[in-house]
């Protein structure tokens, strides 16, 4: 993917952290930790298991655990199917819905985002999503930042509803199929 | 709702909404231009994708029924408001607490009403709604729905409902504490219900927000209802994104909403039972008649721009808000509806076509319902100018009156007062209407002939400026022709819905020489409007920079000059650049003026229609030429011309405001003071 970058991500607030091996993934895990203390919901999806499979104290979605401990997480972990350069987006294909939970209903989203999956913009995202397929996953979440809102006054707030804080943690490509459960 | 006029004039008074109501709008309008340049083609996408999807919207509807089913979600297509609150009464656990995200098709079906009667309770989860719905007030914005609400009324609201009464006035703490009372009623609720950004042919429900309440909205609950309007649908899942992509970007000025959902089905192992309810309620009907209206994606730019929103807010539209709202409600509920809601208060400057991203043309649209009225209900005074400005006789007469009333100070006393119609009283220039058939050599060497459009109330008030534009052309090497025909083009009957009087004499304009045009809104009207001179007709400012300006010989010395462009011009005729060039040629210095994009408020005879409104755009304007500094002020429209003087003189300003050709011409003559 030449010619592709992740400024855009930043530009939307997502924290953007480069993981080449286990011991960077220590590294932005104890970052992230120190700032959001709280239970870890997992989604357990083909990049997430690669990289936190050796972790304890975590809770994996859903087979530790489904809606209520995701309701209960500080910290919720999912893979992300692609990411768009251009407006910065993180997208999510899934089938079974626990995905768009585990992004949403926690303080902190970390997307794990295989780097041989950013694509330009929605356009080729879609084309690289019906390859080979022949209907589209049931639930495309597409996230461009942490949740905000400009009701009071105009005025730009982060963390309404959805998480006060996205992380993308660009982790080494990843073969397979894009939907992740 | 209180009777239009009163509501207008209590909206006028309320000086905090509008300050909170620009507040909010202005971080938009500056965002909007930036964002866009990245997605040219957006827009052209978008307006096509809507008219192909309501060109064969049965058929896509039924295309749409059958894939959604096959995927796994409830379908039923309901004919109107009462059918759609039917199936979702019939479908829902009794005393459900139901979370809602925004939806302006919900509010029009008055399915929250019906919900709570039947013994539900419902929760507004969009933060604006939510304010709204504790304060118990209507939205004022299709996506900033508490708009006019400032940040102390919220507090208070806050502090009283959710027993916070330590709370501060910050954005930040207010939305952290609306937040930690929300949650529990999200994870709590048993029934859901959204719209719909679009519905694909393909069996797709696309959504796009900021909260990430949609999102909740969808996914808690066991039963989720999207309640989306059939206009709604298009082809395909690609058209369905360009339109969030295009709501977003020209709704906020953000490249792409913060979260998009798309649902091509029920989550498999979690998730609620998806119901769709496609909503007719008279729109296939309504399309057959005008399908343009009901291209709109609800995205609020047209809002965003609008004189007459900035200043009414809510007041101006019903269930439905704006121009746009207001011609759907012409079309699904009828004439009267819509009269009362403000058809007539579109001020027609144009500004929300370029700023739509479907490019509905809704000046011109109303235009056109407003000419169905049986009877035109336009006050006395408008009528009698409508009347005199097809009587060449009555003009000349008129003129006498009004040089009269500005020589005995009465036109100055009446301005300084300011509040009624009565209270706009032009004064012309000095000069006699132009001779008919008269022609003006062009200085050595000539490059060719051209008309001058003469015209109605320009011909008999403004004579003077019609003089100075054919020095111009003449001092550009143009022999300019007067017509044998002087006539009114059209523009200010159409504005009020009325049908021109008599058939224009356009053959008097014979040949294929060039029709130059002094005002904006009859450039506007006649190059829009179909007529046999359309092709000809080009405003002096285009025309002189299409065939090169020769600039005086001896330039006005760096005189600070502050320039307002008519809506007509700029947005009607996209012409912005080159009344700036010409006079920056002649010498003058153009200096910034704060919201200089903002309309005068003349808008043909709508000062003699809204006066109060019209008054505060005048004063408005003036007042914003009075902050860039400059003695000298310009215009190209003499709409623009009288209502402008006339705010300057409300404020007793001591700005001198001139044609665009005078001021030209002045640089010709070397006499510029």
């Amino acid at each position: 993917m030449t010619g592709l970058g992740w400024e855009s991500f930043a530009k939307k607030g997502i924290t953007v952290r480069h993981i080449d091996s286990p011991v960077d993934f220590l590294k932005a895990w104890n970052v992230l930790l120190e700032t959001h203390f709280g239970p870890v919901a997992v989604l357990n999806d083909p990049i997430s298991a690669t990289w936190l499979d050796l972790y304890e104290n975590i809770c994996w979605i859903p087979d530790d655990g489904g809606r209520a401990e995701i309701l209960r997480a500080q910290v919720g972990f999912t893979g992300a199917s692609l990411a768009l350069a251009d407006t910065g987006t993180l997208v999510l294909a899934e089938d079974s819905g626990f995905a768009r939970l585990v992004s949403n209903m926690v303080s902190c989203h970390v997307a794990l985002v295989p780097e041989n999956r950013l694509v330009a913009n929605w356009q080729t995202a879609l084309q690289r999503l019906d390859q080979g397929r022949s209907h589209r996953p049931r639930i495309l979440s597409f996230i461009s930042g942490p949740s905000q809102t400009a009701d009071i006054q105009g005025q730009l707030v982060r963390g309404m509803h959805g998480p006060t804080a996205v992380e993308a943690w660009i982790v080494p490509a990843v073969e397979g199929p894009l939907t992740l459960t | 709702m209180p009777d239009l006029h009163d509501r207008v004039r209590r909206a006028l008074l309320d000086d905090t909404a509008r300050e909170a109501r620009r507040h909010g709008t202005q971080p938009i309008r500056e965002r909007v231009p930036r964002a866009l340049p990245a997605y040219p083609e957006l827009q052209s996408r978008v307006r096509r994708s809507k008219e192909r999807a309501l060109d064969s919207l049965e058929e896509l509807l039924d295309q749409a029924g059958a894939r959604l089913m096959s995927h796994g979600f409830h379908v039923y297509r309901a004919v109107d408001a009462a059918a759609a609150r039917d199936y979702i009464l019939s479908h829902m656990p009794q005393s459900s607490l139901v979370i809602k995200s925004k939806s302006n098709l919900a509010k029009e079906i008055h399915l929250p009403d019906a919900l709570r009667e039947a013994g539900h309770r419902v929760i507004e989860t969009d933060l604006g709604d939510h304010i709204n719905q504790l304060m118990g007030r209507q939205s004022g914005h299709v996506l900033m729905p508490a708009i006019g609400v400032t940040i102390e009324e919220i507090q208070k609201t806050f502090q009283e409902q959710f027993h916070e009464p330590d709370l501060k006035p910050r954005p930040e703490d207010l939305v952290a504490s609306a937040r930690r009372h929300l949650r529990p009623l999200l994870e709590e609720a048993g029934v859901g219900i959204s719209g719909a950004n679009a519905v694909t042919a393909t069996g797709e429900i696309v959504l796009m927000e900021n909260e990430g309440n949609i999102r909740a909205v969808t996914s808690l609950p066991d039963v989720h209802f999207v309640v989306a309007a059939v206009t709604k649908v298009v082809e395909s899942l690609e058209d369905a994104l360009s339109v969030v992509q295009a709501a977003s970007l020209y709704g906020i000025g953000q490249d792409f909403g913060n979260y998009c959902t798309v649902l091509s089905g029920p989550g498999r192992d979690i998730g609620p039972d998806v119901h769709v309810v496609l909503v007719d309620d008279g729109r296939v009907k309504a399309i057959l008649d005008e399908p343009e209206p009901f291209y709109c994606i609800n995205c609020g730019s047209c809002l965003n721009v609008c004189p007459v929103y900035a200043e009414l807010g809510e007041a101006y539209g019903g269930e439905r808000l704006g121009g746009i709202g207001v011609m759907q409600t012409f079309l699904l509920n009828g004439e009267e509806r819509a009269l009362h809601d403000g058809l007539d208060l579109c001020l027609g400057c144009q500004r929300c076509v370029p700023a739509c991203p479907v490019k509905i043309d809704t000046p011109a649209i109303t235009n056109r319902l407003k000419a169905r009225r049986r009877t035109i209900p336009t006050g006395p005074l408008r009528q009698r100018f409508l009347r005199l400005v097809h009587s060449p006789v009555d003009l000349k007469r008129s003129r006498w009156a009004l040089s009269a009333a500005a020589t005995l100070g009465i036109a100055a006393r009446w301005h300084r007062r300011g509040r009624k119609a009565e209270d706009f009283i032009p004064v012309p220039t000095s000069h006699q209407p132009l001779p008919a058939g008269r022609v003006y050599p062009g200085a050595e060497p000539i490059r060719g002939s051209v008309w001058i459009f003469p015209g109605c109330v320009m011909d008999a008030w403004y004579s003077g400026v019609h003089q100075d534009t054919i020095r111009v052309l003449n001092a550009n090497g143009y022999t300019v022709r007067v017509p044998q025909q002087k006539f009114c083009c059209g523009a200010l009957d159409a504005h009020a819905g009325a049908t021109p009087l008599g058939s224009p004499s356009w053959d008097t304009f014979s040949g294929n020489d060039p029709i130059i045009l002094n005002s904006a809104g009859c450039g506007a009207y006649l190059t829009q409007h179909p007529n046999p001179l359309s092709d000809r007709v080009e405003d002096l400012t285009a025309f002189l920079t299409r065939v090169g300006f020769r600039a005086p010989p001896k330039p006005v010395s760096g005189t600070p000059l502050a320039y307002h462009n008519p809506c007509h011009l700029a947005y009607a005729q996209q012409i912005a650049e080159e009344p700036r060039q010409l006079l920056a040629m002649a010498g003058y210095h153009l200096v910034d003026v704060p919201a200089g994009e903002a309309c005068c408020g003349s808008a043909g005879t709508y000062n003699l229609e809204f006066p109060e409104l019209a008054w505060n755009l005048a004063r408005r304007k003036a007042a914003d030429l009075g902050a860039s500094g400059a003695a000298l002020a310009c215009t190209a429209n003499p709409g623009c011309l009288m209502q402008i003087r006339a705010g300057l003189e409300s404020l007793g300003s001591n700005i001198r405001l001139e044609h665009i050709a005078t001021l030209l011409a002045h640089a010709y003559a070397g006499d510029v003071s």
